[in-house]
């Protein structure tokens, strides 16, 4: 059989835009005007950048929240507290994307200065604080039941994972035991990613009426997902191209992060080379030997053993969605999770071919 | 010493005639790619090869995969500007050939709520719109979040709550990796009879209409000395002290970090029910939802927070030795003074739970279910080579662009049969990430060879 016997979708027409489109319209639309609400009291410390990034991004948090809670609720409308919900998880991941940017200097996020870029890292940090208290204050007004209190608890530890895990990426130290580092590395992108994915589903659930192990469940499912979406983000920086907007391949190496094919390259290819040397010994990398080294890390055992790992947390994923009633919600949380390590990865970059060939040379006519 | 201008003409020469054409045309190897995991806890009972497992997670490997493009069409290069030298390369079609394996690794299924409440999956609902609640799913949905609002309304029991929270993820992986362990808990019905026993005596709801308020206890006995569940007829603390000692060996079994630090949550919660209410295995102090809060309410915390860093205390260590076989009599009598039944028994699904642990850790058993052929064709290709001048002689390659497209891989999965053949086959249709990285792999290929022999040309060059 000739695979893939499936015709792919459009690249840019991805499950989660249809999902998102086809499915849960609705709730994103009220999830967008909570954002606008819920922006309005730190409107004058606001500048367009930060509205610009709020309505930037995929959305999948919020996304993964409303499937989740609709697998409680079915098509019955979502409570108002599911869509505060929502719109101060975003809150809380857009808190996130601001403090990352401090922390790794970067210039750029999604295609726009980075606020810290913008506006100085003063002003960066504190905006940032006032996404993370504003995220706190929505899950608190989002509370209208006892029961839910537990929520409150549970959205103050990821918030307090979050930062963990932040801390944790930049204590990452070497070790030779790569079983530990693998350790570390799981531990530390379970607090810094994926946590925020549990909270969604685990709160999606309980906001819509689930049950205590049916929401912990989900978290489960939120979690793994997370892990898959990790790695497979560690795993794309190493293979994507050039030109791909707003990104350079290599970042996590050119900026000494331990992701996990790089501790599984550092294992596979030993102290001489490059990558073990810019990594351990902080050895800057020249352009030939940056090169080389991404090259290598494409032709790599490592790519492969950390992709089958993205694979397994994908598939993992899905055994704590099986038990939840079958609906178009769970099989859309399970197409989602399978997206996240079946993705098309730019492998030309066709539109950029520039150079003509000349005439002169020895020509067959030119391809295609 | 060369200049750029000169070693782009060399290049492409070399490229229209030459080594570098040779090598470019010649059989380059991509090697094994994978194995990836496509599906797990599948049953291969239908499909058609004899495992020696029931269930496994199924993998996909491709070894000895090799492409070959069939010839350069055309080289062309750019004037230089900025130190910066480009060279377009047009290659004829390519041809990929290998083989795939399609193997299991022994993966017992799952029938347990790991990441819920521990409870047998296979008669939970799955199919359907999700039902309404009836009064009485309503009545003990109530009950449970009414026990978790008064147990985190105590300092000592949100410190109990955390403590779960806390430990969740590894008590969920044991249970999901541990199938002795899975198979004990479910055993014969003990456990999951001892849970309805419990939420009938702490909540006068049960059979009520749903009403909004406190819970008062009805003082129900909860551990009673003479009631027994399942069909072995374990009193409540016999059950109950047997599965916390099989998930300590079972965590033991498993030593990480995590998981001791999890083990080490479960003996302290033990020690302190023994030490704060008189309860034993084999001693049975028979509690009251009151009696149960009134310990918890006046438990020092202190003392729970010492326990989680203290040494292991002599029963814990006489449980694992007995757990690994390496124990004498005297663990027994460490055991019998805890209030503890090491019965042969007890002992026996000590040893079987911890070993599975081990066994874990193991090289995995595994089992080939379909092999052959894999196959691509790719289209003719273009490809733009950056070269910079490094100083010293010194070339740098990077290749900018190509448009090698992602291939159709060919496979023949006419034998991939059952259960474990469909969802192969449904997964592997989606791989669209591993085609597109075996089309990285190929570009990343060209990019090695023109790399390698432009330093190898630079070193000649400079006398190197």
């Amino acid at each position: 059989m000739n695979y893939p016997h499936d015709i792919p979708a459009a690249y840019d027409d991805t499950p989660l835009d249809r999902i998102s489109r086809q499915l849960i319209a609705d709730d994103l639309d009220q999830f967008r005007q909570e954002i606008n609400n819920a922006l309005a009291p730190q409107a004058e410390y606001l500048t367009p950048l930060e509205h610009q990034l709020y309505a930037g991004g995929k959305k999948i948090r919020p996304a993964m929240m409303f499937l989740s809670a609709r697998m409680i609720c079915g098509d019955a409308p979502v409570s108002a507290k599911a869509v505060k919900g929502a719109a101060s998880l975003e809150i809380l991941h857009v808190a996130t994307l601001i403090h990352d940017d401090i922390v790794d200097d970067a210039m750029i996020r999604r295609g726009l200065p980075s606020i810290s870029a913008e506006r100085g890292y003063k002003k960066a940090l504190l905006v940032g604080d006032l996404q993370f208290v504003q995220a706190i204050r929505g899950f608190v007004d989002a509370i209208d039941t006892e029961s839910d209190m537990a929520l409150v608890r549970l959205v103050l530890d990821t918030a307090f994972n979050i930062c963990r895990g932040e801390l944790d990426e930049l204590n990452i130290e070497f070790s030779d035991d790569y079983g530990e580092m693998r350790n570390q590395y799981f531990k530390m992108i379970d607090r810094k990613t994926a946590v925020l994915f549990g909270l969604a589903c685990e709160a999606g659930v309980s906001l819509a009426g689930g049950r205590t192990h049916e929401a912990r469940r989900a978290g489960f499912f939120g979690r793994r997902f997370g892990h898959a979406f990790q790695i497979v983000d560690d795993l794309l920086d190493i293979v994507r191209n050039e030109t791909s907007a707003g990104k350079t391949p290599g970042t996590d190496l050119m900026q000494h992060r331990w992701s996990l094919p790089l501790i599984y390259a550092a294992e596979e290819f030993g102290q001489d080379h490059p990558i073990f040397r810019s990594l351990v010994k902080g050895e800057p990398l020249g352009e030939i030997e940056f090169r080389r080294s991404l090259t290598d890390l494409k032709q790599s055992k490592a790519f492969d053993r950390a992709y089958a790992d993205a694979r397994t947390a994908a598939l993992e994923s899905l055994f704590y969605l099986q038990h939840f009633p079958e609906s178009t919600y769970r099989d859309a949380l399970e197409e989602l999770a399978m997206h996240i390590v079946d993705q098309h990865i730019e492998s030309s970059t066709q539109s950029h071919i520039k150079i003509q060939t000349p005439a002169s040379n020895e020509m067959k006519g030119r391809p295609r | 010493m060369a200049n750029l201008d000169d070693i782009l003409n060399d290049i492409s020469s070399a490229l229209k005639r030459g080594p570098l054409k040779d090598k470019l045309t010649g059989e380059m190897d991509l090697g094994t790619i994978g194995p990836f995991p496509l599906s797990r806890m599948t049953d291969l009972s239908d499909a058609g090869v004899e495992a020696g497992f029931d269930s496994g997670e199924i993998r996909i490997e491709l070894s000895g995969i090799a492409s070959k493009p069939l010839q350069i069409i055309s080289v062309g290069r750019a004037d230089i500007k900025a130190g910066t030298g480009t060279i377009a390369l047009a290659l004829g079609p390519i041809e990929l050939g290998g083989q795939y394996r399609i193997f299991a690794i022994d993966q017992p299924n799952v029938d347990l709520d790991t990441g819920g409440n521990l409870m047998q999956t296979s008669g939970m609902p799955n199919l359907g719109d999700p039902d309404p609640l009836t009064v009485e799913q309503y009545n003990q949905l109530k009950q449970a979040r009414d026990q978790r609002s008064k147990l985190e309304g105590t300092t000592n029991g949100a410190a109990l709550v955390s403590s779960f929270n806390q430990h969740n993820e590894a008590y969920n992986q044991i249970f999901q990796t541990n199938s002795s362990l899975r198979a004990n808990w479910q055993g014969d019905g003990a456990t999951a009879e001892m849970a309805t026993h419990t939420s009938s005596v702490i909540s006068p709801s049960i059979a009520a209409t749903p009403t909004e308020g406190s819970v008062a206890a009805t003082d129900g006995i909860i551990n009673s000395k003479t009631t027994t569940y399942g069909t072995k007829n374990y009193t409540y603390n016999h059950n109950a002290f047997q599965q916390q000692s099989l998930l300590y060996v079972a965590l033991k079994g498993a030593s990480t970090t995590d998981n001791d630090a999890a083990a080490k949550a479960v003996s302290v919660f033990a020690d302190a029910i023994t030490d704060d209410t008189d309860n034993t295995q084999t001693v049975t102090t028979e509690m009251t939802e009151t009696s149960v809060y009134d310990v918890i309410d006046t438990a020092p915390l202190s003392k729970f927070a010492a326990a989680m860093g203290a040494d292991p205390l002599p029963h814990h260590l006489a449980m694992v030795r007995i757990a690994k076989k390496e124990y004498s009599a005297e663990d027994l009598d460490i055991l019998k003074g805890r209030g503890y039944d090491p019965t042969d028994q007890f002992i026996g699904k000590m040893q079987d739970v911890y070993a599975e642990s081990v066994r874990q850790s193991k090289p995995e058993n595994q089992a080939d279910l379909w092999l052959g052929p894999i196959s691509a064709s790719l289209p003719a290709s273009q490809y733009e080579f950056t070269f910079r001048d490094q100083g010293d002689g010194v070339v740098s390659t990077i290749l900018d662009r190509n448009d090698l497209p992602v291939p159709d891989l060919q496979i023949d999965d006419t034998v991939w049969s059952g259960l474990a053949g469909d969802i192969a086959r449904k997964r592997f249709s989606r791989v669209h990430f591993i085609r597109g990285l075996i089309a990285k792999r190929i570009a990343g290929c060209i990019e090695r060879v023109v790399s390698e022999w432009v330093i190898a040309h630079g070193n000649r060059s400079s006398g190197g």
